[in-house]
């Protein structure tokens, strides 16, 4: 199964008023990958997983989950087979925590009340917002929100016993997140990974997306640079080329793992 | 704020306490009914009892002909225009947001008053039993239109913005408003009378016929409304967020604006401009029983009941023997209420934020 094509792009253009935001990009997710996307600022990454999601149409090209085209899958159906954390976390209404998360668990009708309302706050506990369960949604902080939407999108795509064929989507995940929380998501990551969810997602630091994806594709103004299985060896004139900033390697000896800095 | 017992308990109270000022509603008038004669006359009526002993045939016919249509209009447009209230401020995800906002009552307005100003051309051709309900057709079909037109105008690439849906709806009204103007440069003093009290809403219309199809119009939206809830909770996260958890986005917009649309334009039609009410009611829920639209929406519904009874309790005794407009009374309520809100917002938001 490990093998398995769940999503695939075929020449993807994407152009707004003429302008390119996604130039001719192919390339597929495999059942069970960890992808990162990585690229400086307007280079397309939250346009690709817009397009990835459905979100956006594409220009020309076509985008498919698990062999169907996007556009002939309903929305009901993928929520029950992918989840997608958005960048935004706002919200006018004085929702409390919980009744946030069990939103999650909307489109898995297969699951009683009770359930979910365990699912729900085990999510909750991971996330370290055992203690906020009765909060006004409103009145939290940054960091806090992007936790709950975390576990809003954990919810909807947790299972007891099969993760194939599913997938997680998240575009910048760690962006209001403090270290110890950062620690804490990724440590969630790679065990939901393990049972076999696919997950791809959107990452500004090189250093966490080379520790935790097996895949990086590499975006830079509007096209594809690279799409390579993450290697101990660390290809830094690329990413110079590419961020366009001189790098340095430093190697942590306990671990024995390069870092890229700048 | 999250017992469910509370909540529940909450909208039973508020229900029996809607009911208790029908009632005590009722008795106030002209003529004076006691509640006892009330309880004399229905069960006269059903037949349980056989003698008329504590009521004359004028205290009945009032009741019956006068003050129970009256009243259950009065529920009816409340029920109407909370409900409205709830799901649009849902569809816009803003809490400021009015039925007005999206144009239903700018455009039965002009409908209104080409009835009035037109009104002895259209009776020439028309059946004359048809002749009352010519100005709430023409409000209905006005409040239809100017809905549609901004509808369309708020599609951006086949979708439906929001943003762009607010701002049409100030294009449209400030449009309808001079039209109106226009009509009202032209119009004689009778007519501008009667149009100016048409804007300032009264229940003066309600008959059974009446009630039996405003009934219709209200009822089944707000059937058709409550099982939306969920969804609705759910749209509050946003657009792609709610269509990534498999919600028809496009599909519950559209259903929220034609229900929007139906239930404010009936309510227009028949008891002209009642402001407020819909932007009132559903934040005054949000305060007590929480966002959860399961709440929300039969809250607000209650709550817009209570409110317009309240009123039209008040535009009758506060310069009895004469009456007040009701939208007189709703906006003498409603306004300061509105200042209150966006104070303590700001407050609360800080808007520099």
């Amino acid at each position: 199964m490990q093998n398995k094509t769940l999503i695939k792009l075929d020449s993807v253009n994407y152009s707004i008023n003429n302008k390119l935001l996604i130039e001719d990009i192919s390339f597929s997710v495999n059942n069970g990958d960890m992808v990162s996307i990585i690229g400086p600022n307007g280079s397309g990454k939250s346009t690709l997983i817009k397009l990835i999601t459905g979100e956006l149409s594409v220009t020309s090209g076509n985008v498919f989950f698990n062999n169907i085209k996007i556009d002939d899958w309903s929305s009901s159906e993928l929520a029950y087979y992918r989840s997608v954390l958005p960048q935004s976390n706002y919200l006018a209404f004085p929702f409390s925590v919980l009744d946030i998360v069990k939103m999650g668990r909307y489109p898995i009708k297969d699951s009683t009340s009770s359930e979910n309302e365990l699912i729900c706050k085990k999510i909750l506990e991971v996330f370290d917002l055992s203690s906020h369960i009765d909060q006004n949604y409103m009145t939290l902080s940054g960091g806090e929100k992007q936790r709950v939407q975390l576990a809003r999108v954990f919810s909807q795509i947790w299972s007891d016993n099969n993760y194939d064929n599913r997938v997680l989507i998240i575009d910048e995940p760690t962006s209001y997140l403090d270290i110890n929380h950062q620690c804490c998501l990724f440590g969630f990551l790679k065990s939901m990974n393990k049972k076999g969810l696919t997950i791809v997602m959107v990452l500004h630091d090189l250093n966490q997306a080379i520790i935790n994806s097996n895949k990086i594709i590499m975006l830079k103004q509007a096209k594809l640079v690279s799409y390579e299985r993450t290697n101990k060896i660390i290809d830094t004139e690329k990413l110079e080329e590419v961020f366009d900033v001189k790098l340095k390697l430093i190697k942590n000896e306990e671990s024995d793992r390069m870092f890229v800095t700048y | 704020m999250n017992n469910i017992y509370y909540k529940s308990y909450l909208l039973v109270l508020m229900m029996m306490s809607l009911i208790a000022l029908s009632l005590f509603s009722i008795t106030f008038g002209p003529v004076e009914i006691t509640l006892n004669q009330i309880s004399d006359i229905v069960l006269y009526k059903i037949g349980i009892l056989s003698e008329s002993y504590t009521f004359s045939k004028i205290h009945e016919s009032v009741l019956l002909d006068i003050r129970l249509p009256r009243i259950i209009m009065a529920i009816l447009v409340g029920l109407g225009l909370g409900t409205a209230g709830a799901i649009l401020q849902g569809l816009f995800r803003n809490p400021l947001v009015d039925p007005g906002f999206i144009g239903v009552s700018s455009g039965g307005a002009i409908g209104a008053m080409v009835a009035i100003m037109f009104s002895h051309h259209i009776y020439l051709y028309l059946p004359a039993m048809l002749s009352p309900f010519i100005l709430p057709i023409l409000a209905m079909m006005g409040a239809f239109v100017t809905t549609m037109m901004v509808y369309k105008m708020s599609k951006v690439s086949n979708k439906t913005n929001i943003m762009a849906m607010l701002l049409s709806g100030i294009a449209i009204n400030a449009l309808s408003g001079s039209i109106i103007g226009l009509f009202v440069s032209m119009s004689s003093d009778t007519e501008l009378r009667s149009f100016t009290f048409w804007t300032l809403g009264g229940l003066d219309m309600a008959d059974w016929n009446i009630v039996g199809i405003v009934s219709l119009f209200i009822v089944i939206p707000f059937l058709i409304v409550y099982k939306l809830q969920y969804q609705m909770d759910i749209f509050m996260l946003g657009d792609a967020e709610s269509e990534h958890l498999g919600v028809n986005v496009e599909s519950l917009k559209k259903k929220i604006i034609l229900i929007s649309s139906i239930v404010v334009g009936v309510s227009v039609s028949f008891c002209g401009m009642i402001g407020f009410i819909g932007l009132v009611t559903p934040h005054l829920i949000r305060l007590f029983i929480g966002p959860n639209h399961r709440y929300l929406i039969p809250g607000s519904a209650i709550l817009g009941a209570i409110l317009l009874v309240l009123s039209d309790l008040i535009s009758k005794t506060i310069i009895s023997p004469a009456q007040l407009p009701i939208g007189v009374v709703t906006s003498a309520i409603g306004a300061p209420f509105f200042v209150w809100l966006i104070l303590s917002q700001k407050r609360r938001f800080n808007y520099a934020e």
